[in-house]
């Protein structure tokens, strides 16, 4: 199990690291950014990767964090603002002005 | 099912060949020159880790013609910027600024923006005073051009700048100084209802009691307008340092090693917040998306 996380307790006082063959898919939620940035070691990425071929719903869980990804990519970046004159100024200043 | 979610192999070609010190820059990623041009090869996992690398080679003024992943057509990147000309050296940039050069100064004024907005953002109340630190800033930059020694990079000197201005704002607004708690706190809770999920006198244990339902998207990859403004408001709301991360790293494409080193954050507290914030902005679009499906 990625041991660069804490275990966490859920309601039920379950631990989440994994000691069982398998991956749940409450473990699963908890595990897909580091899924995503490659940050999983390689036996709890198999088993993820073996629970995804099983779970129609944690593909669809996957396809969710993507499209949300995808949907921030699209928010796009305000454009700058122009530089207010004083700034300007000051920058101009140094180089003896346009 | 499974092939669009490992790892694929994409590839990019750049004209020229480039130094091989370059590669060791970029963790995972092989350089093969060939007949005047290097292709980069690397096993990526999503759209994101894609951009972040095209955004950094941009930065770096490498002028990459190709990209191509080797599976599914649902991960073809879309090049949203036409390749940049060369970015200055940052010898050459310092010197430019002293100089007065207008035209070096906008063009580091415009692509810094955005992230510095977004920094300084996370230690004032407002997007307006945030705006007044980022101008507050250059003013200092401007003006203190000439002492700059150099002996840190010319990025973490303006950062360092930002971020001393941007907290004195915040102490004269009484706030917190964001990274000063501990992240760990951060990791405590579950991203999902526990009540989303088989209790163990259920049949599966842990597996999904009320599973998510596919979202209909009018569009290839994005959700509605709506449903995109919506998220837009849910991103303003997140936790400062959730914003912050969730805005560098996916509104702006910024790579994991970029942020980490910015902020001073380890890879780890940086993917728990990256966690939180993505995770919590997909639970308020599948609100919002199940209430308009009723």
């Amino acid at each position: 199990m990625n041991n660069s996380r804490p275990p966490h307790n859920g309601d039920q006082g379950r631990e989440l690291s994994v000691t069982a063959d398998e991956v749940t898919c409450q473990q699963f939620v908890e595990l897909v950014t580091d899924y995503f940035e490659g940050a999983l070691e390689p036996r709890t990425l198999s088993q993820v990767e073996e629970h995804l071929v099983m779970c129609d719903w944690c593909v669809t869980y996957v396809e969710q964090m993507q499209t949300t990804i995808a949907s921030l990519q699209a928010l796009g970046e305000p454009s700058a603002p122009e530089p207010p004159d004083s700034l300007l100024a000051a920058l101009r200043a140094k180089g003896g002005g346009p | 099912m499974i092939g669009s979610h490992s790892r694929q192999r994409y590839e990019i070609v750049v004209r020229g060949r480039l130094s091989s010190r370059l590669e060791c820059a970029f963790d995972g990623v092989t350089f093969v020159p060939r007949n005047g041009q290097t292709t980069l090869s690397a096993d990526l996992v999503d759209q994101s880790q894609l951009y972040g690398l095209l955004n950094r080679l941009r930065d770096l003024g490498i002028d990459w013609s190709a990209s191509t992943p080797s599976q599914s057509p649902s991960m073809q990147p879309e090049p949203a910027t036409a390749p940049a000309r060369p970015a200055a050296s940052e010898a050459q940039t310092v010197s430019a600024l002293r100089a007065g050069d207008e035209r070096i100064f906008r063009d580091l004024f415009t692509r810094s923006y955005p992230m510095m907005k977004r920094v300084a953002r996370t230690y004032v109340a407002s997007d307006a005073v945030a705006e007044e630190v980022v101008q507050e800033t250059w003013m200092a930059v401007v003006a203190g051009i000439e002492r700059f020694e150099g002996r840190s990079a010319l990025g973490t000197w303006i950062f360092s700048i930002l971020t001393n201005q941007a907290k004195s704002h915040g102490a004269r607004e009484k706030r917190a100084v964001p990274f000063s708690s501990v992240a760990s706190r951060d990791a405590e809770e579950p991203v999902v209802d526990p009540d989303r999920f088989q209790t163990d006198d259920e049949a599966w244990p842990g597996h999904w009691a009320t599973p998510p339902r596919p979202w209909q998207k009018p569009e290839r990859r994005l959700l509605s307008l709506e449903a995109r403004e919506r998220l837009k408001h849910a991103l303003a709301q997140l936790p400062e340092r959730q914003r912050l991360i969730v805005g560098l790293r996916d509104v702006e494409g910024r790579p994991a090693e970029e942020v980490c080193e910015l902020l001073a954050l380890s890879q780890e507290n940086q993917r728990v917040l990256l966690h939180r914030g993505r995770s919590r902005l997909r639970a308020v679009l599948e609100e919002y998306v199940d209430a308009a499906d009723t």
